[in-house]
């Protein structure tokens, strides 16, 4: 008896007796009503509420503040027939009534109230790496432009944004949607222009959210901004492995990295750092750096060299960026002989997850090496009796003293 | 069983039924074996395969075409699944309702005795393993899928997929054998 016609049993054994319902959900799917795709950035369910504001604003001169802070550099930056007419840039004049707000993430986080002018209400830090760049500033009556140059200087002077961690998150609320996209994307471009002039080659993701209670409350009880609470929910959405427990740990740059590598079509670039912008939800200017990570060809070469195998003996060879357990790693799925392996490559160190360095036989197993082929007989079964399921998820535990990477986790903190 | 074609989400999406049912055809065993390997009774697996695929009908327009659209059925199947369990179903009253449905079997013709023989068997098979090891092995002797596209469902490190799917075909095989199976 054999694992193949064990296989084979427990399949016939479940298809004889799976209960015909076809006739019946048939007759059912009329009355069902299909969600739709919301027109909002998301890739899989997340429910969706609109909150009333009750707050009317003149129609004519909404603009739906979008991201955070600019710096003190003075009005008219604004050109083109974009730019609505408002009063003089500057602190002197009251500001208005609540028109949007945005939150600007790098690893400081900012979120900004602006009126329908396109000044800023207020400004607050959401972390405390924000409180330090906002200490100081006080950027109430400013035209947001301008103030958003403030905040994005002050973090390219305290260190916070540098080549290697070089994404800027963007994110856009406002009552009037329309208005909240336009701005959105006008000011990412903003931000990449006034970027181009520094030398780290930042990487601007701007987005606009939809007002969402559950964002918002997660967003609160982990202490975030709504702007990164939307991007986990959706990455979480996107792929079963990330819970939003565990992304909730990681910083912009990470979750960036993450983004821009997630599952999307088959044919568009996974693997290159820049994701198509979606038409009217979403900017996208320059590449989330991965200067922290091996490359993919790097984990490949790593996986292969531990399981004794040569490249051009690999085949179906997929390379992917996983978290896994709040650890960013590469996935390195390849067949050889008939087998499929699976070898997990921490992203940052190169090291085999678990596994212990050095040669190994293609065909002795090892902790996160898959090996599977049905047509092994009984003796060869015995190998893989194993009675130590309490190793397993030891290999995430990250308890290494000598392993200088836990460091660049405790850096980035949101 | 033919695979399921992404394609068909998307025109399901649209309302289209027929592409639903051979969604349903491609899904059905995998579906009902998966739900069962969870709720390990046939009146509730049979629930959960009812409400996943209309929960499958409903949200089709949210599925964003990545290449896994079992995985995706399944996720809905695992969640559904899981929410039964929790809706605190006692042993007592498990037993009692396998019991009923086999004696309700057994009143038909002499085909259903062995139908409910094999039902026995199989839940006899699938009584030794553990939790994971039941949903393990279910999922790879029906869906094709790999043990990483496994341990991605499951939320499970692939090492543990592996020794679990090993270590289950290995008490099944005993447990066959100890009813004199012979394969």
């Amino acid at each position: 008896m054999n694992d193949k016609k064990i296989n084979e049993w427990l399949k016939a054994q479940i298809e004889a007796e799976t209960p015909d319902m076809l006739d019946t959900l048939m007759s059912e799917l009329p009355k069902t009503e299909q969600v739709k795709a919301s027109d909002s950035v998301q890739t899989a369910p997340i429910p969706m509420k609109r909150k009333k504001r009750g707050i009317p604003f003149a129609a004519a001169a909404v603009a739906a503040a979008a991201c955070l802070v600019l710096g003190l550099i003075g009005g008219g930056i604004w050109g083109g027939s974009r730019r609505p007419e408002q009063s003089a840039a500057g602190g002197s004049t009251p500001v208005g009534a609540l028109a949007a707000s945005v939150t600007f993430d790098v690893n400081p986080s900012v979120k900004m109230k602006i009126d329908d002018n396109n000044r800023v209400i207020s400004c607050e830090s959401i972390n405390d790496e924000g409180k330090e760049i906002l200490k100081e500033m006080d950027l109430s009556g400013s035209d947001v432009v301008v103030a958003s140059y403030a905040v994005v200087g002050g973090m390219l002077t305290n260190g916070y944004l540098t080549d290697a961690t070089n994404s800027v998150l963007v994110s856009v609320t406002a009552e009037d949607k329309a208005k909240g996209e336009e701005v959105e994307k006008y000011l990412a471009q903003e931000l990449n222009t006034y970027l181009e002039k520094s030398a780290i080659g930042a990487a601007i993701i701007g987005q606009y959210i939809d007002e969402d209670d559950t964002v918002e409350a997660f967003a609160e009880a982990n202490g975030i901004s709504e702007g990164k609470a939307w991007i986990i929910k959706q990455l979480a959405a996107s792929n079963p492995r990330l819970t939003e427990d565990s992304l909730v740990k990681l910083s912009t740059q990470e979750l960036m990295v993450l983004w821009t590598n997630r599952r999307t079509e088959k044919n568009s670039q996974a693997a290159s750092g820049s994701a198509q912008p979606k038409k009217n939800q979403s900017s996208m200017y320059g590449t989330v750096s991965t200067k922290k990570y091996i490359s993919s060809d790097e984990a490949l070469k790593k996986a292969l060299t531990y399981v004794g195998v040569k490249k051009h003996q690999a085949r179906d060879i997929e390379v992917d960026f996983e978290c896994e357990k709040g650890v960013i790693i590469y996935e390195v799925d390849f067949d050889y002989n008939g087998r499929e392996y699976g070898i997990d490559v921490d992203a940052v160190s190169g090291k085999i997850i678990g596994g212990a360095p050095g040669k190994a036989s293609t065909l002795k197993q090892k902790p996160g090496v898959e090996v599977d082929d049905d047509d092994d007989d009984d003796d060869w079964d015995d190998r893989y009796e194993r009675d130590d399921d309490d190793d397993d998820d030891d290999r995430y535990e990250r308890d290494d003293d000598d392993d200088d990477d836990d460091d660049d986790w405790d850096d980035d903190d949101d | 069983m033919t695979t399921f074609n992404e394609q068909w989400m998307a025109r399901m999406a649209q309302g289209d039924s027929q592409a639903f049912a051979s969604v349903y055809e491609a899904t059905k065993s995998s579906v009902y074996g998966f739900a069962l390997s969870i709720v390990q009774n046939r009146a509730d697996a049979e629930d959960v395969m009812h409400d996943a695929y209309i929960k499958l009908y409903q949200s089709a327009g949210q599925y964003t075409a990545q290449g896994k659209p079992m995985a995706y059925l399944l996720t809905i199947v695992k969640r559904l699944a899981y929410n039964k369990l929790r809706s605190g179903r006692h042993l007592a009253d498990i037993e009692d309702d396998q019991r009923e449905r086999a004696a309700a079997r057994a009143d038909h013709t002499t085909g259903m005795e062995q139908q409910v023989e094999n039902q026995a068997l199989l839940d006899m098979a699938l009584k030794v393993l553990d939790e994971e090891e039941r949903q393990i092995v279910v999922l790879h002797a029906l869906t094709g899928m790999k043990h990483r596209e496994i341990a991605e469902l499951l939320e499970l490190g692939i090492s543990t997929v592996l020794s679990k799917y090993r270590r289950s075909l290995a008490k099944m095989k005993n447990e066959l054998e100890l009813k004199g199976v012979s394969l």
